[in-house]
């Protein structure tokens, strides 16, 4: 087992200058335990340790049982939750819950035509899974502010965490509190003003969309790049592509061409024929690179083209590199 | 509310480790998520069930890599247990 008490437990042992006031003897005890005891029998510290503790509270002075008792029960449960906020099974937990793309309500909540009326409705339903929660919905925006907050980056609001907001000043958390911009909003502005002055607009910010949730991962250096070779002639979207294959390669294409958010503006089978285009593309994909002939904007070209329902030229455009190879 | 749901919400509420904000965030995720998403989530959370009660039974698991943390960890612990000495009035003997 991957463990070392004693690796970690000089430092609870040292205490700086600021901090004459030790619990000397507790110390010491922890320290010699640290140095014999084994992971399985961890537990046994406390026991061994009691002694050692008691010892410093006749130090301190404190001799009243149920203050020491008070004390000893805060030691354990202190190191006990602190460990356990520290577990890799808790950030698992938390990883999953900030991760939007297992939040789907929320993007429809954000998404709506009308969110408020939206976030109404979910409200609803949540008073009628759980009778009661209706009557806190400030409460819930409270949580929900609560959660942006831990979920910031570098003191700045994740994507999730403006979400968030945003569902939280819906159900009156926040008023009218202009959305902190966040990295990915920035980028992908910049990234889109970038592709508007090569002539190149993205409709609806499909794309753009995709870029959020890639920034949102902490592919902030990717998308900047990104963002530079934007200006390039060639290769914008084959880069952008790529990158999201970098990002997710333990997703299915299917999964990255729908995070790309196509599925806003193209029915089902236009993204089926749009993967299986792509899936086709695959296999020569080296080769096409190699030739240079992988074209990024017949790619656009024929985004743009499916969207407006025109299918066949769409793949006529898209599969032009193929037939040049 | 379906099964998976009462299943995790009494998972949630049953942990005495969770503060109250976090159970509520916990919850209210829950309630945004769709029912493949909730069944994988409830696998994550009973992951951290058995870890807690793993915790409770005196069982410890600290890998190297957050032995920096543990640090600041238990020397938070620490620091709060000589605080809260501090704020008691306790008569205890002066510093130095």
């Amino acid at each position: 087992m991957e463990f070392n008490f004693k690796d970690f437990i000089p430092g609870f042992l040292k205490g700086g200058p600021e901090q004459p006031r030790e619990l000397d003897k507790t110390k010491a005890k922890l320290k010699e335990l640290s140095e014999t005891i084994q992971p399985e029998t961890i537990g046994e510290v406390w026991g061994k340790l009691r002694p050692s503790f008691d010892a410093d509270m006749e130090e301190l002075g404190i001799t009243d049982a149920a203050k020491k008792e008070e004390l000893w029960q805060q030691v354990r449960h202190e190191v006990e939750s602190n460990q356990l906020e520290n577990s890799e099974e808790l950030r698992n937990v938390d990883a999953f819950i900030n991760n939007s793309q297992n939040l789907p309500e929320l993007k429809k909540i954000i998404e709506s035509t009308d969110p408020k009326a939206k976030a109404d409705q979910w409200l609803k339903s949540l008073s009628e899974k759980i009778p009661g929660w209706g009557l806190i919905s400030g409460g819930i925006a409270g949580y929900l502010i609560s959660w942006a907050e831990d979920s910031k980056k570098d003191g700045k609001d994740s994507f999730l965490g403006s979400q968030l907001r945003k569902l939280a000043s819906w159900l009156g958390g926040e008023k009218e509190k202009a959305p902190e911009p966040n990295e990915a909003e920035t980028l992908v502005k910049n990234l889109s003003e970038k592709f508007k002055a090569k002539g190149v607009v993205l409709e609806s910010a499909s794309l753009a969309s995709g870029m959020q949730d890639m920034l949102k991962n902490d592919k902030a250096e990717a998308l900047g790049k990104l963002a530079d070779d934007a200006l390039a002639p060639a290769g914008k979207l084959t880069k952008l592509l790529e990158a999201l294959n970098i990002h997710r390669t333990e997703k299915p294409l299917e999964l990255r061409i729908t995070d790309l958010r196509f599925q806003k503006n193209f029915s089902i089978d236009q993204i089926n024929a749009l993967v299986s285009t792509i899936k086709g593309e695959k296999d020569a994909k080296f080769q096409m690179k190699k030739e240079g002939l992988l074209g990024a904007r017949e790619l656009l070209d024929a985004a743009l083209l499916m969207k407006d329902g025109k299918m066949e030229e769409a793949l006529a455009a898209f599969k032009k590199p193929e037939k040049a190879v | 509310m379906n099964s998976i749901e009462k299943q995790i919400i009494d998972l949630i509420n049953a942990n005495q480790y969770l503060s109250e904000d976090l159970k509520k965030r916990y919850i209210v995720a829950l309630f945004l998520m769709e029912y493949e998403k909730q069944e994988e989530y409830l696998k994550l959370l009973d992951g951290f069930t058995r870890r807690c009660e793993e915790m409770s039974r005196g069982i410890f698991i600290v890998h190297p890599a957050e032995a920096g943390t543990m640090l600041r960890t238990y020397d938070q612990a620490k620091a709060d247990i000589l605080k809260k000495i501090g704020n008691g009035n306790i008569n205890h003997n002066q510093p130095q």
